[in-house]
Protein backbone atom coordinates (compact mmCIF):
# COMPACT_ATOMS: atom_id res chain seq x y z
CA UNK A 1 0.00 0.00 0.00
CA UNK A 2 2.71 2.47 0.99
CA UNK A 3 4.53 1.69 -2.26
CA UNK A 4 1.40 2.56 -4.24
CA UNK A 5 1.28 5.95 -2.54
CA UNK A 6 4.94 6.51 -3.30
CA UNK A 7 4.51 5.65 -6.97
CA UNK A 8 1.51 7.92 -7.37
CA UNK A 9 3.04 10.83 -5.48
CA UNK A 10 6.25 10.67 -7.47
CA UNK A 11 4.17 10.61 -10.65
CA UNK A 12 2.23 13.64 -9.46
CA UNK A 13 5.30 15.68 -8.76
CA UNK A 14 7.17 14.55 -11.84
CA UNK A 15 4.42 15.22 -14.34
CA UNK A 16 2.75 18.61 -14.32
CA UNK A 17 0.10 17.32 -16.70
CA UNK A 18 -1.51 15.66 -13.71
CA UNK A 19 -2.98 17.85 -11.05
CA UNK A 20 -5.28 18.10 -8.05
CA UNK A 21 -8.57 18.93 -6.38
CA UNK A 22 -9.77 22.15 -4.98
CA UNK A 23 -8.95 22.69 -1.30
CA UNK A 24 -7.75 26.26 -1.99
CA UNK A 25 -9.89 28.74 -3.94
CA UNK A 26 -9.49 32.53 -4.18
CA UNK A 27 -8.38 35.03 -1.51
CA UNK A 28 -11.02 35.34 1.23
CA UNK A 29 -13.07 32.59 -0.42
CA UNK A 30 -14.99 29.96 1.49
CA UNK A 31 -15.44 26.44 0.17
CA UNK A 32 -17.70 23.62 1.26
CA UNK A 33 -17.36 20.11 -0.21
CA UNK A 34 -19.66 17.28 0.88
CA UNK A 35 -19.50 13.88 -0.80
CA UNK A 36 -20.62 10.37 -0.05
CA UNK A 37 -20.27 6.93 -1.57
CA UNK A 38 -20.45 3.30 -0.57
CA UNK A 39 -19.25 3.06 3.07
CA UNK A 40 -17.72 6.52 3.26
CA UNK A 41 -18.71 10.17 3.70
CA UNK A 42 -16.59 13.34 3.56
CA UNK A 43 -17.47 16.89 4.53
CA UNK A 44 -14.86 19.62 4.16
CA UNK A 45 -15.14 23.31 4.91
CA UNK A 46 -12.26 25.66 4.22
CA UNK A 47 -11.34 29.34 4.13
CA UNK A 48 -8.68 30.54 1.69
CA UNK A 49 -6.54 33.11 3.45
CA UNK A 50 -4.74 33.76 0.17
CA UNK A 51 -4.86 32.06 -3.22
CA UNK A 52 -1.98 29.87 -1.97
CA UNK A 53 -3.29 28.38 1.26
CA UNK A 54 -6.44 27.68 3.20
CA UNK A 55 -7.40 26.48 6.65
CA UNK A 56 -10.35 24.26 7.28
CA UNK A 57 -12.11 21.57 9.14
CA UNK A 58 -13.23 18.17 7.89
CA UNK A 59 -15.42 15.31 8.89
CA UNK A 60 -14.77 11.80 7.56
CA UNK A 61 -16.79 8.64 8.04
CA UNK A 62 -15.30 5.29 7.04
CA UNK A 63 -16.88 1.84 7.29
CA UNK A 64 -13.99 -0.58 6.84
CA UNK A 65 -13.58 -4.36 6.90
CA UNK A 66 -12.63 -4.41 10.56
CA UNK A 67 -14.06 -1.22 12.01
CA UNK A 68 -16.13 1.87 11.46
CA UNK A 69 -14.75 5.26 12.41
CA UNK A 70 -15.50 8.94 12.29
CA UNK A 71 -12.77 11.56 12.15
CA UNK A 72 -12.90 15.26 12.96
CA UNK A 73 -9.86 17.01 11.50
CA UNK A 74 -8.49 20.56 11.44
CA UNK A 75 -6.37 20.97 8.35
CA UNK A 76 -4.02 23.22 6.45
CA UNK A 77 -4.10 23.12 2.64
CA UNK A 78 -1.36 24.53 0.46
CA UNK A 79 -1.13 25.09 -3.26
CA UNK A 80 2.33 23.74 -4.01
CA UNK A 81 2.34 24.68 -7.66
CA UNK A 82 0.01 26.09 -10.29
CA UNK A 83 0.51 26.21 -14.04
CA UNK A 84 -1.70 28.84 -15.62
CA UNK A 85 -1.65 28.59 -19.41
CA UNK A 86 -3.98 30.28 -21.88
CA UNK A 87 -5.96 27.07 -22.54
CA UNK A 88 -5.29 25.03 -19.43
CA UNK A 89 -4.64 25.03 -15.72
CA UNK A 90 -2.84 22.46 -13.58
CA UNK A 91 -2.40 22.39 -9.82
CA UNK A 92 -0.72 20.41 -7.08
CA UNK A 93 -2.02 20.74 -3.54
CA UNK A 94 -0.86 19.28 -0.23
CA UNK A 95 -2.89 19.02 2.96
CA UNK A 96 -1.94 18.15 6.51
CA UNK A 97 -4.10 18.03 9.57
CA UNK A 98 -4.78 16.59 12.98
CA UNK A 99 -7.78 15.84 15.12
CA UNK A 100 -9.72 13.07 16.76
CA UNK A 101 -11.18 9.70 15.88
CA UNK A 102 -14.07 7.80 17.34
CA UNK A 103 -14.48 4.19 16.23
CA UNK A 104 -17.11 1.47 16.42
CA UNK A 105 -15.37 -0.09 19.43
CA UNK A 106 -15.93 3.15 21.36
CA UNK A 107 -12.26 4.07 21.22
CA UNK A 108 -11.23 7.70 20.95
CA UNK A 109 -7.78 8.57 19.68
CA UNK A 110 -5.71 11.25 18.05
CA UNK A 111 -5.53 11.03 14.28
CA UNK A 112 -3.64 12.69 11.47
CA UNK A 113 -4.60 13.52 7.92
CA UNK A 114 -2.30 13.92 4.93
CA UNK A 115 -3.24 14.36 1.32
CA UNK A 116 -1.66 15.17 -2.00
CA UNK A 117 -3.79 16.05 -5.00
CA UNK A 118 -3.14 17.09 -8.56
CA UNK A 119 -5.38 18.13 -11.42
CA UNK A 120 -5.14 19.19 -15.02
CA UNK A 121 -8.00 20.86 -16.82
CA UNK A 122 -8.90 22.47 -20.10
CA UNK A 123 -12.39 23.54 -21.12
CA UNK A 124 -12.89 20.05 -22.54
CA UNK A 125 -10.71 17.69 -20.50
CA UNK A 126 -10.39 17.10 -16.78
CA UNK A 127 -8.04 14.77 -14.91
CA UNK A 128 -7.43 14.28 -11.22
CA UNK A 129 -5.07 12.16 -9.19
CA UNK A 130 -5.35 12.30 -5.41
CA UNK A 131 -4.16 10.33 -2.42
CA UNK A 132 -5.13 10.75 1.20
CA UNK A 133 -4.38 8.99 4.45
CA UNK A 134 -6.16 9.04 7.80
CA UNK A 135 -3.87 7.54 10.42
CA UNK A 136 -4.52 6.87 14.08
CA UNK A 137 -3.35 4.46 16.82
CA UNK A 138 -4.69 0.91 16.97
CA UNK A 139 -4.35 0.33 13.23
CA UNK A 140 -7.54 2.24 12.50
CA UNK A 141 -6.18 3.73 9.30
CA UNK A 142 -7.98 4.60 6.11
CA UNK A 143 -6.33 5.42 2.82
CA UNK A 144 -7.71 6.35 -0.55
CA UNK A 145 -6.24 6.88 -3.97
CA UNK A 146 -8.60 8.49 -6.45
CA UNK A 147 -8.12 8.78 -10.18
CA UNK A 148 -10.50 10.77 -12.36
CA UNK A 149 -10.76 11.47 -16.03
CA UNK A 150 -13.53 13.38 -17.73
CA UNK A 151 -14.67 15.43 -20.64
CA UNK A 152 -17.14 18.23 -21.31
CA UNK A 153 -19.54 17.41 -24.16
CA UNK A 154 -19.96 21.12 -24.89
CA UNK A 155 -18.41 24.45 -23.91
CA UNK A 156 -20.80 26.53 -21.86
CA UNK A 157 -20.43 30.29 -21.54
CA UNK A 158 -19.61 31.80 -18.16
CA UNK A 159 -22.56 31.53 -15.74
CA UNK A 160 -24.34 28.93 -17.88
CA UNK A 161 -24.79 25.29 -16.91
CA UNK A 162 -21.65 23.27 -17.71
CA UNK A 163 -21.89 19.48 -17.74
CA UNK A 164 -19.00 17.03 -17.39
CA UNK A 165 -18.90 13.28 -17.88
CA UNK A 166 -16.39 11.77 -15.45
CA UNK A 167 -15.04 8.32 -14.69
CA UNK A 168 -13.77 7.88 -11.16
CA UNK A 169 -11.75 5.01 -9.71
CA UNK A 170 -11.24 4.80 -5.94
CA UNK A 171 -8.75 2.44 -4.36
CA UNK A 172 -9.48 2.06 -0.64
CA UNK A 173 -7.50 -0.91 0.74
CA UNK A 174 -9.18 -0.96 4.14
CA UNK A 175 -12.67 -1.34 2.69
CA UNK A 176 -14.55 -4.54 1.87
CA UNK A 177 -14.50 -3.55 -1.76
CA UNK A 178 -11.08 -2.18 -2.49
CA UNK A 179 -11.65 -0.77 -5.94
CA UNK A 180 -14.77 1.16 -6.91
CA UNK A 181 -15.35 2.49 -10.40
CA UNK A 182 -18.00 5.16 -10.74
CA UNK A 183 -19.19 6.94 -13.87
CA UNK A 184 -20.68 10.26 -12.83
CA UNK A 185 -22.06 13.51 -14.11
CA UNK A 186 -20.82 16.83 -12.81
CA UNK A 187 -22.80 20.04 -13.16
CA UNK A 188 -21.29 23.49 -12.71
CA UNK A 189 -23.61 26.42 -12.31
CA UNK A 190 -22.23 29.75 -11.08
CA UNK A 191 -20.43 28.97 -7.82
CA UNK A 192 -22.08 25.59 -7.29
CA UNK A 193 -21.06 22.11 -8.38
CA UNK A 194 -23.07 18.92 -8.10
CA UNK A 195 -21.86 15.40 -8.86
CA UNK A 196 -24.16 12.40 -9.22
CA UNK A 197 -23.11 8.88 -10.12
CA UNK A 198 -23.65 5.18 -9.64
CA UNK A 199 -20.75 2.76 -9.26
CA UNK A 200 -20.46 -0.26 -11.54
CA UNK A 201 -21.75 -2.41 -8.67
CA UNK A 202 -24.79 -0.20 -8.21
CA UNK A 203 -23.78 2.00 -5.25
CA UNK A 204 -24.77 5.67 -5.42
CA UNK A 205 -22.26 8.52 -5.37
CA UNK A 206 -23.19 12.08 -4.51
CA UNK A 207 -20.89 15.06 -4.22
CA UNK A 208 -21.05 18.81 -4.22
CA UNK A 209 -18.97 21.92 -3.95
CA UNK A 210 -19.74 25.57 -3.38
CA UNK A 211 -17.47 28.62 -3.20
CA UNK A 212 -18.54 31.84 -1.50
CA UNK B 1 -4.99 88.58 -19.44
CA UNK B 2 -8.68 88.14 -18.81
CA UNK B 3 -9.10 86.44 -22.18
CA UNK B 4 -6.24 84.09 -21.38
CA UNK B 5 -7.82 83.25 -18.04
CA UNK B 6 -11.18 82.64 -19.69
CA UNK B 7 -9.57 80.37 -22.27
CA UNK B 8 -7.83 78.46 -19.50
CA UNK B 9 -11.09 77.95 -17.58
CA UNK B 10 -12.86 76.93 -20.76
CA UNK B 11 -10.16 74.39 -21.54
CA UNK B 12 -10.45 72.95 -18.05
CA UNK B 13 -14.22 72.72 -18.39
CA UNK B 14 -13.83 70.90 -21.67
CA UNK B 15 -11.46 68.43 -20.03
CA UNK B 16 -13.81 67.56 -17.15
CA UNK B 17 -15.97 65.09 -19.14
CA UNK B 18 -12.78 63.22 -20.09
CA UNK B 19 -12.06 62.57 -16.42
CA UNK B 20 -15.67 61.64 -15.70
CA UNK B 21 -15.83 58.97 -18.38
CA UNK B 22 -15.87 55.40 -17.14
CA UNK B 23 -12.86 53.21 -17.70
CA UNK B 24 -13.35 49.86 -19.45
CA UNK B 25 -10.47 47.49 -19.09
CA UNK B 26 -10.10 44.23 -21.01
CA UNK B 27 -7.74 41.70 -19.45
CA UNK B 28 -6.50 38.55 -21.14
CA UNK B 29 -6.24 35.96 -18.37
CA UNK B 30 -4.19 32.75 -18.27
CA UNK B 31 -5.61 29.65 -16.59
CA UNK B 32 -9.26 30.65 -16.87
CA UNK B 33 -10.72 27.37 -18.17
CA UNK B 34 -13.40 26.58 -15.62
CA UNK B 35 -16.63 28.57 -15.16
CA UNK B 36 -16.96 27.44 -11.55
CA UNK B 37 -13.43 28.53 -10.64
CA UNK B 38 -13.66 31.80 -12.58
CA UNK B 39 -16.40 32.89 -10.19
CA UNK B 40 -13.51 33.90 -7.95
CA UNK B 41 -12.59 36.65 -10.43
CA UNK B 42 -16.06 38.16 -10.24
CA UNK B 43 -16.17 37.90 -6.48
CA UNK B 44 -12.70 39.37 -6.01
CA UNK B 45 -13.41 42.36 -8.29
CA UNK B 46 -16.79 42.73 -6.61
CA UNK B 47 -15.07 43.82 -3.41
CA UNK B 48 -13.60 46.86 -5.18
CA UNK B 49 -15.91 49.87 -4.86
CA UNK B 50 -14.57 51.40 -8.09
CA UNK B 51 -15.91 48.49 -10.13
CA UNK B 52 -19.43 48.60 -11.58
CA UNK B 53 -19.41 45.52 -13.80
CA UNK B 54 -17.32 42.43 -14.51
CA UNK B 55 -17.88 40.28 -17.58
CA UNK B 56 -16.06 37.03 -18.22
CA UNK B 57 -15.62 35.47 -21.66
CA UNK B 58 -14.23 31.97 -21.17
CA UNK B 59 -13.93 31.32 -24.89
CA UNK B 60 -11.69 34.33 -25.53
CA UNK B 61 -10.07 34.22 -22.05
CA UNK B 62 -11.11 37.81 -21.44
CA UNK B 63 -12.27 39.65 -18.35
CA UNK B 64 -13.89 43.06 -18.93
CA UNK B 65 -13.97 45.39 -15.97
CA UNK B 66 -15.96 48.62 -15.93
CA UNK B 67 -15.38 51.33 -13.36
CA UNK B 68 -17.44 54.20 -12.00
CA UNK B 69 -17.28 57.55 -13.76
CA UNK B 70 -13.99 59.25 -13.06
CA UNK B 71 -12.48 56.14 -11.45
CA UNK B 72 -9.78 53.89 -12.80
CA UNK B 73 -7.81 50.92 -11.57
CA UNK B 74 -4.06 50.72 -12.03
CA UNK B 75 -2.44 47.84 -13.91
CA UNK B 76 -0.79 46.81 -10.68
CA UNK B 77 -4.13 46.61 -8.88
CA UNK B 78 -5.66 44.66 -11.77
CA UNK B 79 -2.82 42.14 -11.75
CA UNK B 80 -3.07 41.72 -7.98
CA UNK B 81 -6.83 41.14 -8.15
CA UNK B 82 -6.45 38.53 -10.90
CA UNK B 83 -3.62 36.87 -8.96
CA UNK B 84 -5.70 36.84 -5.75
CA UNK B 85 -8.36 34.99 -7.72
CA UNK B 86 -5.74 32.41 -8.72
CA UNK B 87 -4.91 33.42 -12.30
CA UNK B 88 -2.24 35.27 -14.27
CA UNK B 89 -2.55 38.31 -16.51
CA UNK B 90 -1.31 38.07 -20.07
CA UNK B 91 -2.38 41.48 -21.38
CA UNK B 92 -4.32 44.59 -20.30
CA UNK B 93 -6.12 46.92 -22.74
CA UNK B 94 -7.94 50.11 -21.78
CA UNK B 95 -10.55 52.32 -23.34
CA UNK B 96 -12.66 55.22 -22.11
CA UNK B 97 -16.38 54.69 -22.07
CA UNK B 98 -18.86 57.50 -22.74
Amino acid sequence: MKYWFLVFFVALIADPDFSSANPVSFKDGWGIMPSTGDAWTDLQLNYSVTNRYSIGTSFFYRAGKDSTATFGIGQFNYLLKRWNELDSQANIYASIGGGGRHDSKQNDAFSTYTALEADYETRRIYTLLAGESLQSPGNVDFNRIRVRGGFAPYKAPFEALQTWVIFQVDYMPEMDKRVTTTPLLRFFYNNYALEIGVSLDGKPFLGGMAHF
Amino acid sequence: MKIKQKLLYLSLLLLIPQFLRADEVTITVKGMVCSFCAQGIKKTFGKNEKVTAVNVDLEKKLVKVETRDGESISDEELRKTINDAGYDVLEIKREKHA
